[in-house]
């Protein structure tokens, strides 16, 4: 995806598959989205959290997403770092969701302000990332 | 532009129309076919008042094409009661007063004869997580969900 | 209870949960909304609507439209004469048909974005629109204006230049957007908070709401050569629609027929007229009916929602929580043309309490807007939201418990209301105790979860009613009414009918009469259909049973004084009982052509004595602090019903109107950029509230019987919906510690407030 309505696909390319490696022991994910009720509504942010924990808890790799936020979906790297080597303590849950802000480009519109989007991303974020590892933890 | 020719069967009926390639399968409902219980609320799917069966598959028939169900089974709610006997949902609707107007009541019966099939003993939040795609202005949805639930469980008595 | 009975009806089936009549039809999909009629050889209408908010409309040139193959009538202004002030009631609102002409096809200027400029009527719905394509319309594009202060500016652009404000003296000399200024007082509210220990003055803001009805606008007319004009419409005034229709064209209002469809909800918004004059313009230039049915879009943009508004609530108490002194003034959007609920706004703001010195102002601002239409409880629930917020604070400040405060300024019978009447007995105390009494008043709260409580009062509205009861021969009985069946009033008429001839509920056949059929019905609205309708079906009933006393007579040649209508039968009594015995209305229908002929009664009336409706409500919810999302987490209703004719059907206005107030409270509103555009004119952007958005809505019937009506009834239709916004903003506030002057309450709000008092770690 290039922006909105914009493909990387050229004329008479098709789409025909999605290659998913399969995922080392221990990993999860988790995928919130804000909407103003409880359905019905076009996500004003989305965030994706995919992680991989090792036996003491501490996360090895990490893969965090967010949608809404700019004109494509951003695949947030410098998000993941501040977990990974962590166990999502309270610190790295801060820097996390700091890297989540800062990644943000969001429009203003009548789905959400600018603020708001840059807001519900960080706080999104931290806690997609306390599901996942909570799932991994027991995967 | 020539129009497009599709077999399909409509409630257990073997239908033939013609559409032209823009036309929803609600267009060829109400206009075509003269089945008009499916209603159009706001032909975006954000409503549910169109709500058909398609092979088997909730759908919002405002986004569905007429010329795409060539071959396919749709289920509307004119095909709900069986003979004279109405449904236990449509009887329980009537039983719990969950309608007031009535527009928004074929796209709830649908969606709500849907769920009960996939899921006898839903709790109240899976109905209205279920039943949330269907707009209802009128009645707050309180009695729907009961009716739903009763009839639910009238169901599993047998 | 009602202490009130009819003279010899038996109670089976009055208040209990009958079946509806028109049951059977609703739930199979057979029921004829407006949109589901058709007739052979019907054209398909469409609209051509103004993009631009404020425009002067120099030309249109229709000819290429009309010359495309397929299209058979064009219309625009020049279709339509144009027409002499005048006020008229529409609904609990009035309007103007000099503004009426204009809203319904634009004239000199288009005043909002959607404003209808022209329609055709073609063969089919891709030709219809292919056709408004063509016509040309060269716009003079003009500055807007859309919020109602900046419309209220002296230097703010002009939308009507023969608008002179009302109202305020002297008279002013120049046109401005203000229509209106409306007041009322009692005592002297100066004096007044001189005595106050507390005051509290605060200004609120609301945003334009749609009533949101599921069912778009539709019309079907067909134009008879010889003038004659059938119509076929959803609205809830089939003889208002009629009334309008004739005027509008020009038509003996007796050449008119409109039959009411089954209506997909109203609220107030189909009260008026949008589509019905332009389909019976197109019908008579193409000679074959033409049917219209508006878009999802359409009714957000050219349909009326209700204003949106400024409202200043200034509330003096002792610190006992006396009020000794209240202050409002409300600023109305009426949108492109006069006639917001301001002058009902003014009226209910106070109501619920007894207040000695009261002075309410307030103002009917036009702006590029469309022109609102009522929404149940028109203006009340705007006022209300201020008031009972202020009342909350109130609470608050003097550590008083918000339903004894409430309880302590109680309005009560004999109480003389700011806005005129003294009441007879209601019901506010009743609701405020029921509340007070429930589990859910005490139930636990945790962090971050908040109760609120409010009440609210809407007035009610009776007239023009007539309906009609005829025994069939078999002794069933035909019902028919006039007033458009929104929810249940046929099962509730049923019921009455059955009561009062004492035969059973399922042989009573309700229907709603088209405008040739039964004596003209002021529309349903104004909680009113109920009411007046059952008012009217015991008047005909009362007809019926003399006219069988009187056979009765006859035939046993016996004197009024023996015999005596009771249990659905004419009885002998005393001696005369050992010589004949009683006779149903089944008997003497089997004999009424031998007896005097067809049997029935005609209920005329005009109905006075409509009892407000007072409820109380309260709710708990939970704010995300992190996201300002709110859950409604807990809901009860409180209302006094006077008499409740069918439970189940007071329950659900209870329960509907409550949601509308959730929605209107935390997501609805109109939401227009800096151009003028409506940017959120669908189901996707206009948040109504969906099934998985509320709980239950535990509804507690308070019934205060109305001694001005046979059975007690009062409307109860408006109410729900004037407390839910206070309810909501108060509850908010128990959550937060934030008072929020501001509506809706939506996340980005609720959590920009939540951060500027460091209450949010987000």
């Amino acid at each position: 995806m290039l922006g909105p309505r914009k493909l990387a696909l050229r004329k008479g390319e098709f789409l025909v598959s999605f290659l998913l490696p399969p995922r080392p022991k221990g990993s999860s994910d988790a995928y919130l989205r804000f909407i103003p009720r409880t359905e019905m509504d076009i996500a004003v942010v989305g965030a994706g959290v995919s992680l991989t924990v090792d036996g003491a808890g501490t996360i090895t790799a990490a893969r965090v997403g967010l949608g809404a936020v700019a004109a494509r979906v951003l695949l947030v790297a410098e998000a993941a770092q501040a977990i990974i080597g962590s166990r999502l303590d309270e610190a790295a849950q801060e820097r996390l969701s700091a890297a989540a802000r800062a990644a943000c480009r969001p429009i203003d519109d009548k789905r959400g302000t600018t603020e708001f989007r840059i807001d519900v991303a960080g706080v999104l974020t931290r806690r997609a990332a306390l599901i996942a590892l909570d799932r991994a933890r027991t995967s | 532009m020539a129009k497009h020719h599709i077999e399909a069967t409509v409630n257990g009926d073997a239908v033939e129309f013609l559409c032209e390639t823009e036309e929803t399968l609600l267009d060829v409902l109400r206009d075509t076919l003269h089945l008009t219980g499916s209603k159009e609320g706001c032909a975006s799917g954000d409503c549910g008042a169109c709500s058909v069966m398609l092979n088997g598959r909730l759908v919002c028939s405002c986004l569905v094409l007429g010329c795409e169900v060539g071959g396919q089974k749709i289920e509307t709610i004119e095909g709900m009661a069986t003979g004279e006997t109405l449904h236990p949902l449509q009887q329980q609707f009537l039983k719990s007063a969950a309608l007031q107007c009535g527009i928004c009541t074929p796209g709830f019966l649908v969606a709500s004869k849907a769920l009960l099939e996939r899921m006898p003993n839903p709790t109240e939040t899976e109905v209205r997580y279920w039943l949330a795609g269907n707009l209802c202005r009128c009645t707050g949805y309180d009695k729907i969900v009961s009716a739903v639930m009763d009839t639910a469980a009238t169901m599993r008595k047998g | 209870m009602a202490e009130t009975m009819t003279n010899g009806s038996s109670q089976t089936y009055v208040g209990t949960r009958t079946i509806r009549p028109d049951g059977a039809d609703k739930v199979t999909g057979r029921a004829r909304f407006g949109a589901d009629f058709n007739l052979p050889g019907q054209l398909i209408g469409r609209v051509l609507r103004s993009p631009h908010p404020h425009a002067r409309i120099v030309s249109i040139d229709t000819s290429k439209a009309e010359a495309l193959p397929g299209v058979k009538a064009v219309i625009t202004r020049a279709d339509f004469a144009d027409q002499s002030s005048e006020f008229i009631p529409a609904g609990e609102m009035m309007m103007n048909y000099k503004d009426v002409v204009r809203n319904v096809m634009a004239r000199e200027k288009a005043l909002y974005e959607g404003h209808a400029v022209a329609a055709v009527a073609a063969t089919s719905a891709a030709i219809a629109r292919r056709a408004l394509k063509l016509i040309e319309v060269k716009y003079e594009v003009l500055p807007h204006v859309i919020d109602v202060v900046e419309a209220m500016q002296p230097n703010a652009p002009l939308l009507h230049d023969d608008l002179f404000t009302v109202g305020v003296e002297p008279k002013p000399e120049k046109p401005s957007n203000i229509a209106k200024r409306v007041e009322i007082k009692q005592g002297d509210v100066e004096a007044g908070f001189k005595k106050a220990d507390l005051v509290i003055e605060r200004e609120f803001k609301t945003a334009p709401v749609h009533q949101g009805y599921i069912e778009p606008h539709a019309a079907l007319a067909s134009v008879s050569e010889d003038g004659s004009t059938e119509l076929w419409c959803t609205t809830q005034g089939h003889f208002i629609v009629r009334a309008h229709c004739a005027r509008l064209l020009g038509l003996d209002i007796g050449k008119v027929r409109v039959t009411a469809s089954e209506i997909g909800g109203g609220f107030g918004g189909k009260t008026v007229v949008y589509l019905e004059p332009l389909a019976i313009a197109l019908s008579k230039k193409a000679k074959r009916p033409v049917k219209m049915v508006m878009s999802r879009e359409e009714v957000f943009k050219a349909s009326g929602p209700t204003s949106g508004a400024t409202v200043r609530v200034k509330l003096g108490a002792t610190k006992d929580g006396k009020f000794v002194a209240a202050f409002a003034e409300l600023k109305y959007q009426a949108g492109a043309f006069q006639g917001s609920p301001v002058q009902p706004g003014v009226m209910c703001a106070f109501a619920p309490y007894d207040i000695e010195h009261v002075h309410v102002i307030g103002y009917d601002v036009v702006s590029n807007r469309p022109k609102v239409a009522a929404y149940r409880a028109p203006g009340a629930p705007i006022s209300e939201y201020a008031v009972e917020s202020v009342v909350d604070e109130i609470a608050k400040k003097l550590e008083l418990d918000p339903i004894d405060l409430r309880m302590q300024n109680a309005a009560h019978e004999g109480t003389k209301a700011a806005y005129g009447p003294k009441f007879g007995p209601v019901g506010l105390e009743e609701t405020l105790n029921a509340i007070k009494k429930t589990e859910h008043w005490n139930a636990p709260l945790r962090k971050w979860q908040g109760r609120g409580v409010a009440s609210g009062f809407w007035f009610n509205i009776g007239g023009e009613t007539c309906a009609s009861l005829t025994v069939n021969e078999d002794g069933t009985i035909s019902l028919m009414a006039g007033t458009p069946d929104i929810g249940g009033l046929r099962a509730s008429l049923a019921a009455v009918a059955a009561d009062e001839l004492g035969v059973p509920y399922d042989k009573v056949r309700p229907i709603i009469g088209d405008t040739g059929s039964v004596g003209f019905n002021f529309l349903t609205g104004g909680s009113r259909s109920a009411f007046s309708g059952s008012m009217a079906i015991v008047e005909a009933a009362k007809q019926i049973k003399a006219e069988l006393c009187a056979r009765a007579c006859k035939l046993w040649e016996a004197t009024p004084d023996q015999v005596e209508f009771s249990g659905g039968s004419v009885r002998p009594l005393g001696a005369l009982a050992e010589k004949v015995k009683p006779m149903s209305v089944a008997d003497f229908a089997k004999v009424a052509g031998k007896t005097g002929g067809p049997i029935g009664g005609v209920g005329r009336i005009n109905a006075q004595g409509a009892g407000p409706s007072f409820g109380t409500h309260l709710v708990d919810l939970e704010v995300d602090p992190e996201t300002g999302r709110v859950t409604v987490l807990r809901y009860t209703v409180a209302q006094d019903a006077g008499r409740a004719l069918h439970p189940a059907y007071v329950e659900g206005q209870f329960q509907g109107g409550a949601v509308q107030g959730i929605g209107w409270a935390l997501n609805e509103e109109y939401i227009y950029g800096d151009d003028g555009k409506l940017q959120n004119a669908g189901f996707l952007d206009y948040r109504m509230p969906v099934a998985s958005d509320v709980p239950m809505i535990d509804a507690i019937l308070v019934e205060v019987a109305n001694p001005k009506h046979p059975y007690g009834v009062r409307g109860v239709g408006e109410t729900p919906i004037v407390p839910p916004l206070g309810a909501i903003a108060n509850a908010m506030e128990s959550a937060t510690g934030i008072r929020f002057t501001e509506l809706p309450m939506s996340p980005p709000k609720v959590l920009k407030a939540l951060k500027d008092k460091g209450l949010s770690r987000a």
